[in-house]
């Protein structure tokens, strides 16, 4: 047997490189069950529910494309994913821009860092329920704290929540008050970033903001792909605060379905989590899941792609 | 070095806490068996409400308990529908349960609640003798029953004595037109902010409903849905004006504010910043404990109906999950609750409407509340209407809700019915 | 000269300045909280008020305890997030052990599919997982919010293994030249030595867990199983919210996160400026 393999052309494995695989094997054998058991298994099964009429009683039916076919048509589909959309859009550059501005100003802070460091991370580990009945009082358009912020410079009262127009700025607003472990990640690889360079740029006379482009930026650009990637991967997840400020909002419990004035807070998450629990369309939902699953795995790769011809991977 | 060590004796601390925690389940997990191993077997009861309400439920459920020695009622707050549902599709939901009257079709044909027939032909009961009318309606789909109603909620119209004196008024309006008319006298503009609403715009549900059964019309039927009825297009053609008379954002802001306090202190009938309001019965405690000088009169209807009310029809209800370990057990006491003596107690605790025919009538339900003289006699005399008992009840519900609040963001009336019909023609 | 000084003290000073600034908006919201906390039900939207309280009150944290039972609730997310803690700290090492320091054929395949993992949406996994549990009868325990940590999740794995990679060759080459097995190196060098690495992923579990909303509202159908972040859930009632109620409960819910956080926030910035996660 072992000859044969050997003609195979297959590598031949000395017998401490086969003690490594069987180790390597071991070692990561948890993981490897629990991609099987609890990513792979469950991403082949949402595929085989997607094609079926399904709710958690009774046992999936065959049923075709017909589930992809009708969310095609279904305005709430296309309304939702149009709302992801839009506040991935927003959010992403929102969040990459102010927790690079964040970082940058703590690496400048002297003294008091792990204060300010501290005040920037707490929100982010800020128990989201709480935070997001916080925000609902911050947000009310007649006695909300920012209205009342914004009033002493004469801007006219925002209905943050209950203008369609508004309802994705607010959710970013939300969401920026977030980005503590961003920072924090941002601030640490600043830290990598070579002193020599910025000692040679101020004998150029170089700037404050011509170091933060031509150094900063490229020094710590891997670790921003990375932090953009996962913004995405966030933005599209973005969950939990549509679901309490839709419960919040509505004052009932009860109201299973619909989300803010004219839809304008149904995120696609929220929208396939009605579909799967609310109507128990389980099929249904399976088949948003896995057209989420290819736009956010598109995206990631494009991406990817584009970073890999302007960034420099280590 | 030193700080490693406080870290671990920390992590230490958290995983001897967590052990700990862990072992007082055990000891719980333990008690419940020993509850259900005893002489009486057990039925789990799950209900939406919470707080107060919640300890008014626990009562019922000991009166219960102390009334037979064959069944121990064991009840959780559980407020989340959604929750309810995720349970009993997980086979470990609750035996009994309660929910909302348009819940059922769905209910119904995803095989959640379970079919009352053969209980109900073997006990004799008939439902509608029992049952105050209209309110079995909600409970059956395809001619089977599914579940027996618990409140049977109307609407009434509250109204600020003080804002309307103010205004002019000494007495409630006597049909709709004056409604809408005292609506947009009663309204101030400050600075482009709305400091009083005189239209009932909050909460956001229940007054369109009532301005659109207020001339007859109806949302249609199963499989014969109407979005666009006569009184729909009144009502938002009405709130078209108004909202043009004051400016969208003001009215928008008013009422997206208002809505996020609703029944707080901060709600604006209760801190006397909203002249007229169409609520349930629950609303009538809470403006009693607010000091609001306020009135309560029976819903207007269109002048061109004469004597006619008209009301707006929901139910609570309860049902017994498919999947439920103790049926016999949950009808016994879904029984008691919604027929027997548990149904007065409700009804005179937690202040809602009854269902049950022979309590329209009982002196002490009469008393409990002085907002019964009202919601009793809507009840009585007015034409009870219900939303059509469609599969898809809820969207039905999001899809006219929407409608209404894109009139409140400045849409015109006629677009707003045009998209509602659209999307409710996808309907089931 | 002099125009220099004052360029230089601007450059000092106006981080400082933006940044208390920041800062302050950052705390702001949290101030919020704990001043509604102590206000009455009826000034909980009355910002005239700033961020003071007309007659403050402990009554609200009273409420708190008969509303909803906070000690069970505080057991069962401690429990939960005990257990996923330990999962963590027992699964997560080897695993990136063996990515980060074994020479195996599966090492580069298995480490690009846990990358890619990092991709998928819980929202494909989350149906049929539910499925998965309710056929193991297992909806309704905390047993789907706790298993799954034993089996390592893919970002920790990852932030692990990029610490791992800085831990020298020599040192795990000079046990085995003295016959040490992968066993005993792991429990002898790496264990030790990544511990920075493991603190960070232990605090991040922590965190996570505590809060977690989504996982305890799909699998902890009662209240029996509530954790404290569902159990905010008590005080929406079926026709209003008790704003003040919650407000006293977050605050409470906020103290073990913040002692936590504050005992452990040098190891996390320490894990964090060592270890992978910033690429």
């Amino acid at each position: 047997m072992r000859k044969l393999k050997r003609n195979d052309g297959k590598r031949t494995w000395s017998p401490r490189e086969k003690q490594a695989n069987r180790d390597g094997l071991l070692f990561a054998l948890p993981w490897i069950l629990g991609f099987l058991i609890f990513s792979l298994y469950p991403i082949i099964m949402s595929a085989y529910y997607s094609f079926t009429n399904f709710s958690a009683i009774k046992d999936p039916v065959w049923v075709g494309l017909k589930n992809y076919r009708m969310l095609m048509k279904d305005r709430l589909f296309w309304k939702s994913l149009n709302n992801t959309l839009v506040y991935v859009a927003i959010s992403v550059p929102a969040t990459i821009i102010l927790s690079l501005l964040l970082a940058a100003l703590l690496k400048a802070v002297k003294r008091g860092k792990a204060f300010y460091r501290s005040v920037f991370f707490l929100p982010s580990i800020f128990p989201v329920v709480a935070s997001t009945m916080i925000w609902l009082l911050v947000l009310d358009p007649i006695s909300g704290y920012l209205n009342r912020f914004l009033s002493l410079f004469g801007t006219p009262a925002i209905n943050w929540l209950g203008d369609p127009t508004w309802t994705k700025p607010a959710l970013v607003i939300m969401t920026c008050w977030g980005v503590g472990t961003t920072v924090v990640i941002l601030l640490a690889s600043m830290g990598d970033v070579p002193p020599e360079l910025y000692e040679s740029a101020s004998m150029d006379g170089a700037g404050a903001w011509t170091k933060f482009w031509h150094i900063t930026i490229p020094g710590i650009a891997h670790v921003l792909v990375y932090q953009i990637v996962l913004a995405i991967i966030n933005g599209f997840q973005y969950f939990t605060q549509v679901y309490i400020l839709c419960s919040a909002q509505s004052g009932n419990l009860s109201a299973g379905v619909g989300a803010g004035k004219k839809n304008s807070l149904l995120m696609y998450p929220l929208y396939l989590f009605q579909n799967a629990f609310a109507r128990l369309k389980m099929g249904t939902a399976s088949a948003m899941a896995w057209i989420l699953f290819i736009i956010v795995f598109v995206l990631t790769l494009v991406l990817i792609r584009i970073s890999d011809k302007y960034v420099d991977v280590k | 070095m030193k700080g490693k060590k406080a870290f671990s004796a920390g992590l230490t601390a958290v995983l001897m806490c967590s052990m700990m925690a862990g072992s007082t389940n055990m000891t719980y997990a333990a008690s419940t068996e020993k509850e259900q191993a005893g002489d009486r077997e057990t039925v789990n009861f799950w209900y939406l409400w919470g707080g107060d309400e919640a300890s008014y439920i626990e009562q019922i459920i000991d009166a219960y308990n102390a009334s037979q020695d064959k069944y121990q009622v064991v009840g959780l707050s559980t407020p989340d529908q959604q929750k309810v549902i995720t349970g009993i599709s997980g086979g470990n939901g609750p035996d009994i349960t309660d929910d909302f009257g348009t819940s059922i079709p769905n209910y119904a044909e995803q095989n959640i609640a379970m079919p009352l027939d053969d209980y109900i032909e073997k006990d004799g009961i008939n439902p509608e003798d029992v049952f105050v009318d209209g309110t079995m309606d909600e409970q059956v789909y395809q001619d089977k029953t599914y579940a027996f109603p618990i409140s049977a909620n109307v609407d009434a119209l509250y109204y600020n004595k003080d804002l309307l004196k103010a205004g002019g008024y000494d007495a409630p309006p006597k049909t709709m037109e004056e409604l809408q008319e005292m609506s947009s006298k009663l309204t101030t503009v400050e600075d482009g902010e709305v400091t009083q609403l005189g239209a009932p715009l909050v909460p956001n549900s229940y007054w369109w409903e009532c301005m659109t059964f207020a001339d007859g019309s109806t949302f249609g039927t199963p499989g014969a849905l109407e979005i666009d009825n006569e009184g729909f297009r009144k009502a938002l053609s009405w709130l078209e004006s108004y909202v043009k008379e004051f400016g969208s954002d003001a009215v928008n802001s008013f009422v997206t504010s208002g809505q996020a306090k609703v029944n707080s202190a901060q709600d604006p009938f209760l801190s006397g910043k909203e002249a007229l309001r169409i609520d349930g019965p629950w609303f009538y405690k809470m403006a009693e404990d607010s000091g609001v000088n306020f009135g309560l009169a029976m819903l207007p209807s269109y002048e061109s109906e004469g004597d006619k009310t008209y009301n707006y029809i929901a139910t609570s209800n309860f049902y017994i999950p498919t999947t439920a370990s103790n049926p016999d057990g949950a009808w016994d006491f879904l029984k008691y609750i919604t027929m027997g003596d548990g149904a007065k107690m409700f009804v005179t605790l937690k202040g809602d409407l009854p269902a049950l025919k022979s309590l329209l009538k009982d002196q002490d339900v009469i008393k409990a509340s002085a907002s019964y003289d009202v919601y009793l006699k809507a009840l009585s005399e007015s034409s009870l209407v219900a939303m059509p008992n469609i599969l898809d009840g809820s969207d039905l519900d999001v899809t006219l809700t929407n409608a209404v609040d894109s009139v409140v963001l400045g849409g015109s009336a006629d677009d707003a019915i045009q998209e509602a019909a659209d999307t409710a023609s996808g309907l089931e | 000269m002099g125009e220099r000084n004052v360029k230089g003290r601007f450059s000092r000073v106006f981080p400082v300045v933006v940044i208390t600034l920041l800062a302050l908006i950052y705390l702001f919201p949290i101030l919020i909280m704990i001043s509604a906390s102590f206000r009455s039900n009826d000034q909980i939207f009355d910002t005239s008020l700033g961020l003071l309280s007309r007659n403050p009150t402990l009554d609200n944290f009273k409420n708190v305890f008969s509303v909803m039972p906070y000690g069970r609730y505080f057991g069962n997310t401690m429990w939960i997030t005990g257990m996923n803690v330990l999962g963590t700290i027992f699964c997560t090492p080897m695993i990136s052990y063996s990515l980060a320091k074994i020479r195996w054929k599966g090492r580069n395949i298995i480490f690009s599919i846990i990358m890619a993992s990092l991709m998928i949406p819980y929202t494909v996994t989350m149906i049929p997982l539910y499925k998965f549990w309710t056929k193991l009868n297992l909806v309704g325990t905390f047993w789907p919010l706790i298993i799954p940590a034993f089996f390592g999740y893919p970002f920790y794995i990852v932030i692990l293994r990029q610490f791992m990679l800085t831990i020298p060759d020599e040192l795990l080459e000079a046990a085995e030249i003295d016959g040490a097995g992968r066993w005993k190196i792991y429990r002898t060098i790496i264990l030790p030595l990544s511990r920075p690495g493991i603190a960070t992923i232990t605090i991040f579990t922590f965190m996570s867990t505590f809060s977690d909303f989504l996982g305890p509202l799909l699998y902890a159908n009662n209240s029996d199983h509530y954790t404290l972040s569902l159990g905010l859930y008590s005080f929406m009632n079926e026709h209003s919210v008790d704003w003040a109620g919650m407000m006293a409960a977050a605050t409470l819910l906020m103290i073990p996160i913040l002692v936590v956080f504050l005992f452990c926030q040098k190891y996390l910035m320490e894990g964090i400026s060592t270890s992978g996660l910033k690429g």
